[in-house]
């Protein structure tokens, strides 16, 4: 047990904070981020031996978290906009102004639901990319993909973003 | 805040701005309390606990269930139907006109024989085995040919009654309810297609099978979707492993209203042929042995037993050594209750016929609740039974001799062919007297003399007016009996048993 033990430690304690990063900027949200978290951590304790013998085991326990930070993120928001409301979604206030945490807060939510509309591999890809800066090498063995694909994801990803977000302010005008 | 831009780095930025809030010291600690939570739990965990891979095991019932789900749905979509209504193969059998079958016996194929019913529904005329033909007429008379010596002879004859022709099997089922028959797809035989419909026995109230075995059989009928007329009607087993059911399971393929020569169904024997005086005995054909048979296959060693089957073997020892039976029929003991209820039925006078149908129904359904003890296999085509103890084996063996009638035995040549029912009724084969021999040499035509001197003087002899019994009791370790039965002199029945002592 001891082994196991020591083998967890050593793989997953180095990226622990990778992982609630990874979590928390996806939700935004405390509860969230602990049920995604939660259920990422079940998903590496369970196939821990396949986690154990990746090629890179580190960026496979970050994407795991991703993935579980966008299924949450989509059920959340499908529950939101099945009861229309969207205040308690963001809990992310810092020392901003009222009408500046507004702004940021919708900002966000946007982003969120653009992120939510892309495929699974695009949003995990594109996350990794933005919020970990991970490496393409890194991104495209965690996906089981290769380095091409895995930058195509991350650019059909913008892309499809760049569509979405055009979609939901087409009133704002573009980024000088 | 404008979010709209084309240009990628600026798009990362505003994303990651968005997104990567710094986290504030409560989550942090609150989520690294959930890591603290999952990590004590595995070092509580033995390691015989720990997560271990699994081929996806939790997915097999489902995946299982969904494949079950999609090849049910392609086949019931891919599946060949009938285009019409059992209702519709019904209306034409009522007008069917001439009959021509073949039955076949996959288990006793030296039985299949063929048959004719005459248009007008009055002649019949059936081909066995061997190069017997029987034709019989509604006036009350039988013409025997046989075909191989060239001999014919005409005499009396009973017309089966018209519940037992080829015609009524299958007007029985111009009358069996629609919502029983089921529909079992199509198949393709000789070039043709063929509708199934299955008929459950139940339905068939005709057929006379000992209705403990007619419930293990299933009744499929094939129709010509062209003519909507029966093709083949198959008896098969609903176990394929049930000995005693195999037995009597057969196929008839019919060719109906097509037209057949009258001279099929004439009673004048055909040129060439010999014509024997009524009374004068007729030389029935020699049988076709079953597959496998050879010189000593039907000799009987009253100590052994006969050919390959051996005293003591079991029901499927001996269907294996001796071949199929031509019938079988289960043997049952009611236990005391059923007894009192039976001969409590046995000595109701009943009022119509509707009542004596009524306590043959409840008397058949009494024995077939009785105990299974044994079987008794007609090999009649052979002229012998065997008698098996569902205990025992193997124990008893009849032979049975040329008087006729005499009581108890069955006449011989009587003509049960299946192609009038009787083959579904009763079993294939002609009843012919005993074609072997006991190891000592003596057959059915041998006198008393010829067994004295074989066997010795008798342990005990009976009379009674014409007939005597000659018994050789052996009371060694084995309880075992020779019985040789004669009427006017001439042996109607070797029966040789062997039972296990009573201690």
């Amino acid at each position: 047990v001891k082994s196991l033990i020591e083998e967890f430690d050593q793989i997953v304690a180095p990226v622990e904070r990778q992982m609630m990063q990874t979590v928390w900027h996806v939700l935004g949200n405390v509860h969230d981020a602990e049920d995604a978290l939660q259920d990422a951590l079940t998903i590496i304790v369970k196939r821990w031996k396949r986690v154990a013998q990746h090629i890179n085991p580190r960026a496979l326990i970050v994407k795991i978290c991703a993935e579980c930070a966008y299924d949450h993120l989509r059920r959340k928001l499908r529950e939101t906009r099945r009861h229309q409301r969207l205040d308690d979604l963001d809990e992310t206030s810092c020392d901003r102004g009222p009408a500046e945490e507004l702004s940021q807060q919708e900002l966000r939510l946007q982003i969120m639901s653009a992120i939510s509309k892309l495929s699974r591999n695009q949003a995990v890809a594109f996350l990794l990319r933005n919020i970990q800066e991970q490496s393409y090498d890194d991104i495209a063995a965690a996906l089981g993909c290769s380095v091409v694909t895995a930058r195509k994801h991350v650019g059909r990803a913008r892309q499809r973003l760049s569509v979405f977000l055009h979609q939901l302010a087409p009133h704002k005008g573009t980024v000088p | 805040v404008n979010i709209k831009t084309d240009d990628d780095d600026k798009l990362d930025e505003i994303v990651r701005n968005a997104l990567c809030q710094p986290m504030p010291q409560s989550v942090e600690h609150q989520l690294r309390h959930r890591m603290e939570n999952v990590r004590r739990h595995i070092a509580e965990e033995k390691s015989s606990t720990f997560p271990r891979p699994h081929f996806g095991w939790r997915y097999a019932l489902p995946l299982g269930a969904a494949a079950a789900l999609v090849v049910a749905v392609l086949s019931w979509l891919v599946a060949p139907r009938s285009s019409f209504a059992f209702a519709e193969v019904q209306a034409a059998i009522r007008k069917i006109s001439t009959v021509a079958g073949t039955v076949h016996y996959p288990n006793a194929p030296q039985n299949d024989e063929r048959g004719y019913l005459s248009a007008d529904h009055k002649t019949m005329r059936a081909e066995l085995p061997g190069g017997l033909v029987i034709v019989m007429s509604p006036n009350g008379q039988r013409l025997l040919l046989n075909t191989r010596e060239k001999v014919a002879q005409l005499g009396p004859g009973t017309f089966p009654a018209d519940d037992d022709t080829v015609r009524h099997i299958l007007l029985e089922l111009a009358n069996v309810e629609q919502t029983a028959v089921r529909p079992l797809g199509v198949k393709e035989t000789h070039g043709r297609s063929l509708v199934g419909f299955i008929v459950p026995s139940s339905q068939r109230p005709g057929i006379d099978l000992r209705s403990s075995i007619a419930k293990r059989m299933q009744t499929r009928v094939w129709v010509d979707p062209a003519t909507h007329l029966p093709v083949m009607m198959e008896q098969v087993p609903l176990d394929p492993s049930d000995p005693v059911a195999r037995v009597i399971e057969l196929s008839t393929t019919y060719a109906l209203n097509t037209p057949l020569d009258n001279s099929l169904f004439s009673m004048t024997p055909p040129a060439g042929y010999r014509l024997l005086k009524e009374g004068d005995k007729f030389p029935l054909p020699p049988p076709v042995l079953p597959k496998g048979y050879g010189p000593d296959s039907l000799i009987v060693n009253p100590r052994q037993g006969i050919g390959k089957a051996r005293f003591g073997m079991s029901l499927e020892q001996v269907i294996e050594a001796a071949g199929s039976p031509d019938w079988i029929e289960e043997g049952r003991e009611p236990t005391p209750e059923q007894e009192k209820l039976m001969t409590a039925l046995k000595q109701r006078r009943p009022a119509d016929s509707a009542e004596r149908l009524e306590i043959g129904k409840q008397l058949e359904t009494l024995y077939d609740a009785g105990k299974l003890t044994s079987w008794s296999l007609s090999y009649r085509s052979l002229g012998f039974e065997l008698q098996v103890n569902r205990k025992n084996g193997l124990e008893g063996i009849m032979c049975f001799g040329y008087a006729d009638p005499a009581p108890g035995v069955p006449a011989p040549y009587m003509g049960y062919f299946a192609i009038l029912n009787y083959g579904a009724s009763f079993g294939a084969g002609v009843m012919r007297p005993f074609v072997g021999r006991t190891s000592e040499g003596i057959t059915v035509s041998s006198a008393p003399d010829e067994i004295i001197a074989a066997y010795g003087k008798p342990t005990d002899t009976m009379a009674h007016k014409n007939a005597k019994w000659f018994v050789y009791a052996d009371h060694a370790e084995r309880e075992r009996l020779m019985i040789f039965g004669f009427v006017d002199g001439k042996i109607n029945l070797m029966h040789f048993v062997t039972q296990k002592k009573e201690r």
